[in-house]
């Protein structure tokens, strides 16, 4: 199944590109120009990643989003930006990756969402591992399938 | 104001049929009922429309012009037997599509067009009544309601000082006849088109370039994405017009001459040939400059590291010799990316149709 992902852009054309490169790369993505929508949308869409195309965004709209933290639990937050992190983005608890990019390049993008994800799920398996009980060596336990369970239903 | 043909449907389409030899006009006397997407190309000089009839691809093309001449019972009578697309309006009968030409032959005289530069035409009252009936010639109503069509409209026309003229009135006229037939109507950059019809093994990446009768429209396309659009006012019309006015000949018997077989390669051998490889040269080089220009200077632009490819389409592109000239021009400017191949469209005429119902086909899965 399709990881899903919502690309937010304020300029139709950068947001366009970016959205079918995710799409190219796997990802099923809705695509919104609107960061006030952001509220609704991870509330419907539980997106495991947002992409947030920084350019041109107004400072208002950026602390918006950034009030969003409590919603984003098990979303990423990949910023796609011209400049390195400039704390106009504050989100708390939340796994954020900034990706300087100018002018767009989508292979690279892409590549970069798709390891920031990989390595979270990593680290996230880790922390699972290390607060669950070791396994029996000996063969599949209760314990065993409790723990892919867990781990299915956090999808890790 | 009615529209009459003589019954309640058009009598006469004529059609290129992909599978014949020539590609010659096959003439039908309905139009064959058939379901699914269309493309529709709506040009300045022809309105072409395409679509997949079972295994074959069908394309009918219309002239998008018309020539006005007295009401009579008479006349009405002969235009009906003879199968003549018309409708009367303030006691005047209009004779639209490929046989307006042959009325305006027979009278030794222009036809009209109800666009100019790509768009509807200010200038004719009937412009729209005209463009309606042409394209109620080529499709007929939908066999299921909302069935996809998708056509061709103009990038932003880049005028002298550099400003830009809307295309959006031009497009919401046509979208909403279309959708008064039945259809659910999308539009579709000429330059794009010609990229969906013609780049698919290129990941529909690369410049598309539409050189029509009223304008060159230019795309730059990422994966089908259009991220540069525009056009410049300048296509065959210009070129037969500013010939037309430097020799003394009429600007459509110029056009004959230069549908004839124009070389821009061999040396002319009158003045006309001359004319016409100068004003065409006019308009490469014009095209070429202002891509430089536009591409150059957009911050648009993703990053692209392999060479992509141009393709051009359109009547314009026919010229012998035209790609030749366009490669010799684009090597005296600068882009932010190489250019792969330049290549003149497989069918120039229909390229834009075709585009537009790749698309159409695309959108309705």
């Amino acid at each position: 199944m399709p990881l899903s992902a919502v690309v937010f852009s304020s300029d139709m054309i950068r947001g366009a590109l970016l959205s079918r490169a995710f799409k190219e790369s796997g990802f099923e993505v809705v695509l919104l120009k609107n960061l006030h929508a952001a509220e609704n949308i991870l509330k419907t869409k539980a997106p495991a990643l947002v992409v947030l195309d920084k350019r041109d965004y107004f400072r208002n709209e950026l602390e918006h989003f950034s009030s969003l933290s409590g919603l984003m639990a098990g979303v990423s937050v990949f910023v796609i930006a011209n400049t390195p992190p400039d704390g106009s983005l504050s989100l708390r608890n939340v796994p954020v990756e900034w990706c300087l990019s100018h002018p767009l390049d989508l292979p690279f993008i892409t590549k970069k969402a798709k390891e920031f994800l990989t390595v979270k799920r990593e680290s996230n398996t880790g922390e699972l591992k290390e607060l669950l009980p070791e396994a029996d060596e000996s063969g599949p336990s209760e314990d065993d399938t409790l723990t892919k369970d867990l781990m299915g239903f956090l999808g890790l | 104001m009615t529209e009459t043909t003589g019954s309640s449907d058009y009598q006469k389409t004529p059609s290129f049929d992909e599978s014949s030899s020539r590609g010659g006009v096959a003439i039908e006397t309905q139009p064959e009922a058939a379901g699914g997407p269309i493309g529709l190309d709506v040009g300045t000089s022809n309105i072409v429309m395409a679509q997949n009839r079972g295994s074959k691809l069908y394309i009918a093309k219309q002239l998008n012009a018309f020539f006005a001449i007295p009401q009579s019972k008479f006349t009405r009578q002969i235009l009906i037997q003879n199968e003549i697309i018309f409708f009367e309006h303030n006691r005047q009968f209009f004779i639209v599509g490929d046989s307006a030409e042959n009325f305006a032959n027979m009278f030794n005289t222009n036809t009209k067009r109800p666009m100019e530069l790509g768009l509807l035409s200010l200038r004719e009252d009937e412009g729209i009544a005209i463009i309606q009936a042409i394209i109620k010639s080529l499709i007929q109503r939908p066999k299921r309601f909302g069935e996809l069509i998708c056509f061709s409209v103009p990038g932003q026309i880049l005028t002298a000082n550099l400003g830009t003229s809307p295309v959006d009135s031009h497009e919401s006229v046509i979208k909403m006849y279309l959708e008064s037939l039945g259809y659910s109507a999308i539009a579709i950059n000429e330059g794009l088109a010609a990229v969906m019809a013609e780049l698919a093994d290129d990941n529909y990446t690369g410049i598309g370039i539409s050189m029509g009768g009223g304008l060159c429209n230019i795309c730059l396309s990422y994966m089908s994405v259009p991220v540069i659009t525009y056009s410049i006012p300048k296509g065959g019309d210009y070129i037969d017009e500013k010939a037309s006015h430097d020799v003394g000949i009429p600007a459509t018997q110029l056009k004959g001459i230069k549908e004839e077989g124009i070389d821009l390669l061999a040396l002319p051998r009158n003045k006309t040939e001359l004319a016409l490889q100068v004003y065409y040269l006019d308009v490469i080089t014009h095209l070429v400059n202002s891509m430089e220009q536009i591409i150059g200077a957009s911050d648009k632009m993703p990053k692209i590291t392999d060479p992509i490819p141009i393709v051009i389409s359109g009547g314009t592109a026919k010229a012998k010799g035209l790609k030749e000239r366009f490669e010799t021009s684009l090597k005296s400017i600068r882009l932010p990316m190489e250019i792969s191949t330049v290549r003149i469209s497989k069918d120039p005429l229909h390229t834009t149709a075709k585009g537009a119902l790749a698309m159409a086909i695309s959108e309705s899965k």
